[in-house]
């Protein structure tokens, strides 16, 4: 069977099971996002859930305000950003050292320890280090792993908050922000990261506290590395360029500690950062063809069943159907894109002779192919998780431009958990604000009137996604700092920086590479951007939700817009891609599209 | 509540500048951190009066 036919069935076979899992899982939701549901973990995990509480000092039964609930949210999150910087920073003084931190790792830099610790206080996990050449154990299990779980969990309350909002009527609360905390990591995130790591660890991933091993390699290798002075500085020659001397290459180390615990987090809660810096596409972090395929499955299986909770919650299954469909259309669509142009390979290779049925396999891994690489970047780019099992830098140039403008939508096709189908119900009120002017009534969405309050919050969250995104871009290729962390000149150069502020902002993470990012300049401006695309995005949604759930419904009538239907999900599509396009496409165009025409005509970056 | 606002933002610009002054890259990361989530809480105030 030929490897387009075997891509063909895999699809299939992950469209189905996404399918399948949408709404056990979505059922599940609808207890554990009620303080009063009922799981099968209660007998295990209700009285730990009441002694939090009582230790917290936090009445399950006292719901929040909208404020109340995000300054909640908001010192939670300030409170566990500035702990894991204090761990980056300490990561050399914590004791153990010969079991947590085996390779004596120092501590991390200011400025890389901050943009690590707004990174994965956001979701985002951009990664300006490579993890197994930088974290120590500790800093991996409690710092980054903690983390995981903390900002996967403000993502789900932040979406359950604005369903409530949606659901309710003549309502001043919205939920309780630490009940929700509780209960999903309790009942959702910790029992099916422990299920998940075991099956991890059964397809080859390591989960020791072993010190790094050292392999002989059969084959020496001589490379050429940078001249250093006593002090670590590189040696220069009278023009300013780096003396290189040879150096041989006869082992090679080889990572351990715990991967399994932090990996099953990391696909789950749409997280994505690495153990390693070579993130899915290394052997321990995916060892198998199966782990490959369940670790894509995880990515979109929360978003995924968040949209039948939506249904459920709003008494309209049909409308979180629609939702969904909208979401796995734009998925689609994306995926036989970057298929299509990765399959299709590079021109100028096959000049040399490269074989072009094979596609463009620079940057990938063999054992995953065009098309697991291209679905793994299509996936991880629609949901904000970030992690790579191919260097998107390699892509073709349109291939390359599916994941920077799924993740310029706004990262609502399916999205990160939480944060994609709040983001998504932005654009449900622009369309169902848009579907009102086109026939001249009120805009109505289940029975609430779209007023401009919810306008103009929807409207702050759109242009804090633009603002965001090209404001820092435009600022990194007019600056000096900008401009000196380039490895690749003319329209790539460009892709790359317009990639990183994507990643940063959407809160995707995944990198384009080619950025020397782990700069002063760098590592704040991204920390930033991962801040405001977070948390300016999430206060006006918020407010949205307060406002829904203050508002009395109104009967259907005969105006009434319908919101579940084939008509409802394109009408959604063509939203969601008219704002991406008129806010982003001039930037694609000076980027991946002036590089594929380029190439074409025979020039590479 | 305009002269709380007041003494806030005084607080806060004196705050700020001490922590320049002492060049401590660690502080004003951390201060700069505290500023952004409090920047957020006043744009929630915003976002409920607009």
């Amino acid at each position: 069977m030929n490897a387009a036919a075997l891509g063909w069935i895999q699809l299939a076979l992950y469209l189905g099971l996404l399918l399948l899992i949408t709404k056990p899982l979505g059922l599940y939701l609808l207890q554990v996002l009620d303080v009063r549901g009922r799981t099968w973990l209660d007998p295990l995990w209700k009285p730990a859930e009441r002694l939090t509480y009582r230790l917290c000092g936090i009445d399950p039964e006292k719901e929040q305000h909208w404020k109340q609930y995000t300054i909640s949210m908001l010192i939670f999150s300030i409170f566990t950003m500035l702990v894991t910087y204090v761990i980056l920073r300490l990561q050399a003084f914590i004791p153990l050292q010969h079991l947590l931190n085996p390779q004596a790792f120092p501590g991390l830099a200011d400025h890389l320890a901050f943009d690590t610790a707004a990174s994965f206080t956001t979701n985002t996990d951009w990664q300006s280090y490579g993890g197994e050449s930088t974290m120590s154990y500790f800093s991996q299990m409690v710092a980054l792993t903690g983390q995981n779980f903390f900002s996967a969990a403000v993502g789900i309350a932040i979406a359950a908050a604005l369903v409530r909002g949606i659901a309710r009527h003549c309502a001043d609360t919205v939920g309780n922000f630490w009940v929700d905390l509780v209960r999903i990591i309790y009942y959702l995130l910790l029992p099916f990261c422990v299920v998940f790591a075991l099956f991890l660890i059964s397809q080859g991933m390591i989960q020791n506290f072993k010190p790094y091993d050292a392999a002989a390699l059969t084959e020496k290798e001589t490379v050429q590395v940078a001249k250093t002075d006593a002090s670590g500085n590189p040696v220069k020659d009278a023009q300013g360029n780096a003396v290189m001397v040879p150096q041989v290459v006869d082992t090679q180390t080889i990572p351990e500690g715990p991967m399994a615990s932090q990996i099953a987090i990391k696909m789950l809660g749409t997280n994505g950062g690495g153990y390693t810096n070579a993130n899915a596409a290394h052997p321990f972090e995916n060892p198998t063809p199966f782990s490959n395929f369940i670790q894509m499955l995880s990515i979109f299986a929360i978003p995924s069943a968040l949209t039948y909770y939506l249904g459920r919650m709003v008494k309209s299954p049909g409308h979180g159907w629609s939702v969904w469909a909208a979401m796995a259309l734009l998925f689609l669509a994306g995926f036989f894109v970057c298929w299509h142009y990765e399959a299709l390979g590079n021109p100028i290779l096959t000049q040399l002779g490269v074989d072009p049925a094979d596609g463009n396999m620079e940057g990938k891994e063999v054992r995953f192919g065009i098309t697991n690489s291209a679905l793994f970047a299509t996936i991880t780019t629609d949901a904000s998780c970030g992690a790579v099992n191919s260097m998107h830098d390699s892509f073709t140039p349109l291939g390359g431009l599916v994941p920077l403008f799924n993740i310029e939508l706004g990262e609502v096709v399916f999205g990160g958990v939480g944060a994609g189908l709040y983001g998504m119900l932005v654009f449900v009120i622009v369309a169902v604000f848009i579907a009102g002017l086109m026939v001249g009534r009120t805009p109505e969405y289940l029975g609430k009137k779209i007023q401009s309050f919810e306008v103009k919050m929807s409207m702050l969250v759109l242009l804090v996604l633009a603002i965001d995104i090209l404001g820092f871009t435009a600022w990194a290729c007019v600056s000096d700092w900008g401009k000196a962390g380039l490895n690749n000149q003319g329209p790539h150069g460009f892709s790359e920086m317009l990639y990183a502020y994507s990643s940063v902002t959407g809160n995707n993470g995944s990198a384009f590479a080619g950025l020397t990012a782990s700069t002063y300049w760098y590592d704040t401006t991204l920390a930033f951007g991962m801040l405001i695309g977070r948390f300016l995005m999430i206060v006006p949604i918020m407010a949205i939700a307060g406002s829904l759930a203050a508002k009395r419904l109104i009967p259907a009538g005969p105006g009434s817009f319908p919101v579940s239907g084939g008509t409802f999900t394109f009408l959604l599509i063509g939203t969601v891609l008219l704002v991406g396009a008129l806010n982003f496409l001039p930037a694609l165009a000076l980027g991946p599209v002036v590089e594929h025409f380029l190439m074409w005509s025979g020039k590479l970056f | 509540m305009k002269e709380r606002t007041i003494v806030q933002c005084i607080v806060g610009f004196l705050a700020a500048v001490l922590i320049l002054a002492t060049g401590n890259t660690d502080l004003i990361y951390v201060g700069a951190s505290l500023l952004f989530f409090g920047i957020c809480i006043a744009y929630a105030e915003w976002c409920e009066r607009l």
